[in-house]
């Protein structure tokens, strides 16, 4: 995949609802994507039920969502995120070397 | 909060402040529970829930948090600024939007749930101390979701949520396609939630009515029959039948027609606040006697409102000049409305809102629908007939003499009262025709009931002209009535044999006086001649008494015996 060369440090953030399916599966989706593709990532997981009032200031309307902070521009991702050919091609959108 | 306990099963209600909704709804919304709107696209969903947020926040300062799924909340309010409710200000102070548009950017991998969200509602409220929330057009969200149970179980994530938040919430949503049928995949929302509302819409003749219907209402009584709405210049407004008929003051003072005469055929003016139906064909001075009775209100120093069909204003104003009814000089001291609707291409139910608004603005003492059957086009009739039981209910409530204009077609001027079935509603029925005799077309005027009056059966007739209307009385002859010149005439003729007539009287007592004269002088001059024949025969007798002492003597008694057996045949002798 195209996102191997440049080998860039993803800033993530990803919001869950407490520690359901839905917040684990995303978790271990996105640890799983990560270790085949090969990307490098820091992940910062804010936990909605814990802290309500973050939702806010990302526009998050669904748990779980996963956001690309940098590099720029940022992304989202809704869902649990099953599909790891969407959360690729989500990272690497507006990257020159991307589809 | 502005709430009502439902007496036996303890169901609290908010109240939406909508038009209508609240009557029909017994309240308003279950209090703390779900409600779901359904509806098409352009239904009016989005409307319903945000007015009734702006109202609780504006009316009753109930914090809401409205929650757009579909549009930015500059758009939305955007959209809802012509009507009025002053979002602006609202949204600073007790209406607080979420713009929970997913960003365009935004890619699905995999199954969501709406907890996250939920959680920062639920905190977002708290802190502000909400009392309602909205989640408007929550469909375009659900519909990310693969399948039917995976929307089913986010409806029922929101109810377990909104228990634990006591938020009175509004969830919207569209049906599949503008029809009045819920898109099956929909249909579970009307299940799960406690009540249930659907926006839906009519067509007929390609006049569209929108119907709001309360599917369910968990522990509520609510109105089960399809309600009309409209999103007129104020928003949202159903048009429930009112509950029952009596609930109105009966008044007893008496109200002029402006036609004396008429008056007093009534036994002394209609009675304040109830209804007068006109009937008859066109031209026949429906609109004369609908215009003089506003310029009379107004004369008197009420406020009248005149509402035409498909005419302008300034054309009746400038019609009824010409029969001396100036209603010009009222109209601009804001006295009198006149209010000229269209009803064509409209539903009935938009026409009805028109003529409730003007009346809840104008606040008149007397009303003048001219024609009411301009409602009968639109639709079905039944409807209209609906429509008119509305107008006259709501003037009963308020007051206000009303008069209803009908246009009859001339084959079965019956029927088509009945058709509107307004004539059972009206408390005075004044029919007016034409009666064609000898090239005329004359105008009869005849009441043909006036419920709690002493009123006059007789049919008159009504002239118009410059100076005004005035109603005369009629000639029947041999069973005709007789109108117009032939009254006239009629009217001559009588003179003339009145006149006739007391000449012949003149003569014949001149005959008889004459006859009186003459055998007066016949009997006196018998008197006389009466008279002298008793002096003769009294002569006669002195004369016959001296014969019989003379011949006494001389005459043997035979002689005597015998005259006196034949005294006659001596006196006859003479």
């Amino acid at each position: 995949m195209s996102i191997r060369d440049p080998r860039p440090r993803y800033r993530l953030r990803l919001y869950i609802a407490g520690s359901g399916p839905y917040a684990n599966r995303a978790k271990q989706n996105l640890v799983d994507a990560a270790a085949e593709a090969g990307f490098d990532y820091e992940l910062e997981v804010v936990d909605l039920i814990a802290e309500p009032q973050r939702a806010l200031g990302d526009r998050v309307v669904v748990t779980p969502t996963l956001i690309k902070l940098s590099p720029l521009p940022r992304a989202m991702v809704i869902g649990d995120l099953s599909d790891r050919d969407k959360i690729l091609a989500a990272l690497a959108a507006g990257r020159g070397a991307g589809q | 909060m502005a709430i009502r306990r439902a007496a036996a099963k303890g169901i609290v209600k908010a109240a939406t402040g909508l038009r209508g909704f609240d009557e029909m709804s017994g309240g308003g919304l279950p209090c703390g529970r779900v409600s779901v709107v359904i509806g098409g696209a352009g239904s009016g969903k989005t409307i319903f829930a945000l007015q009734t947020l702006a109202n609780a926040a504006r009316d009753r300062g109930e914090p809401g948090i409205f929650v757009a799924f579909e549009e930015s909340a500059d758009k939305i309010m955007a959209n809802a600024a012509s009507f009025g409710w002053n979002l602006q200000r609202l949204a600073n102070r007790g209406l607080f939007f979420i713009d929970a548009r997913l960003p365009v950017e935004a890619v699905q991998s995999g199954g969501f749930e709406l907890t996250g969200m939920l959680a920062s509602i639920g905190e977002r409220a708290r802190l502000m101390g909400a009392r309602w929330v909205a989640f408007d057009a929550i469909d375009v969200l659900l519909d990310l979701l693969p399948d039917a149970t995976a929307r089913r179980r986010e409806i029922s994530r929101l109810q377990e949520w909104n228990e634990r938040s006591n938020l009175t919430c509004i969830v919207t949503a569209r049906t599949g396609e503008a029809s009045s049928r819920m898109a099956p995949a929909y249909t579970y929302m009307a299940y799960m939630t406690d009540c249930a509302i659907q926006l839906g819409r009519r067509e007929t003749d390609s006049i569209v009515t929108r119907l709001l219907t309360i599917l369910k209402y968990r522990g509520s009584p609510h109105a089960e029959n399809s309600v009309p709405y409209l999103i007129g210049a104020r928003g949202f407004a159903a048009y429930p039948m009112p509950a029952f008929t009596g609930g109105y003051k009966v008044l007893r003072q008496r109200v002029s027609t402006g036609v004396a005469r008429l008056d007093t055929l009534l036994g002394g003016g209609l009675i304040r606040g109830t209804v007068t139906l006109l009937t008859g064909e066109p031209g026949t001075a429906k609109t004369t006697l609908s215009g003089r009775f506003v310029e009379a209100a107004c004369q008197r120093g009420e406020r009248a409102l005149y509402v035409c069909f498909d005419e302008s204003g300034a054309e009746i104003v400038r019609n009824l000049t010409s029969v001396g009814i100036e209603l010009g000089p009222y109209q601009q001291s804001g006295r009198l409305r006149i209010e000229g609707l269209v009803s064509r291409a409209r539903s009935s139910d938009a026409v009805f809102a028109d003529i409730l608004a003007a009346i809840e603005e104008n606040r008149p003492r007397a009303v003048v629908l001219d024609p009411l059957s301009a409602l009968g086009k639109q639709g079905n009739d039944m409807n209209a007939a609906d429509i008119a039981f509305r107008i006259v209910q709501e003037c009963k409530l308020r007051g206000v003499t009303l008069y209803l204009t009908s246009l009859l077609s001339e084959s079965d001027p019956v029927a088509g009262s009945t058709s509107l079935r307004v004539s059972t509603l009206a408390d005075t029925w004044i029919h007016l025709s034409y009666l064609v005799r000898s090239g005329e077309r004359n105008r009869a005027i005849a009441i043909v009931k006036s419920r709690g009056k002493a009123h006059s059966n007789q049919v008159r007739e009504l002239v118009l002209s410059s100076a005004g209307i005035t109603l005369e009385n009629v000639y029947s002859e041999e069973g005709e009535v007789l109108m117009g010149t032939m009254r006239t005439q009629r009217e001559a003729g009588a003179a003339e044999k009145r006149r006739y007539a007391t000449q012949e009287v003149a003569r014949e007592r001149e005959r008889l006086e004459g006859a009186v004269g003459q055998l007066a002088a016949r009997i006196g001059e018998q008197r006389i001649e009466l008279k002298a024949r008793r002096r003769e025969l009294a002569v006669n007798a002195r004369t016959a008494e001296d014969t019989s002492l003379r011949n006494l003597q001389e005459r043997d008694n035979t002689s005597i015996l015998r005259l006196a057996d034949h005294p006659e045949s001596k006196k006859s002798g003479k």
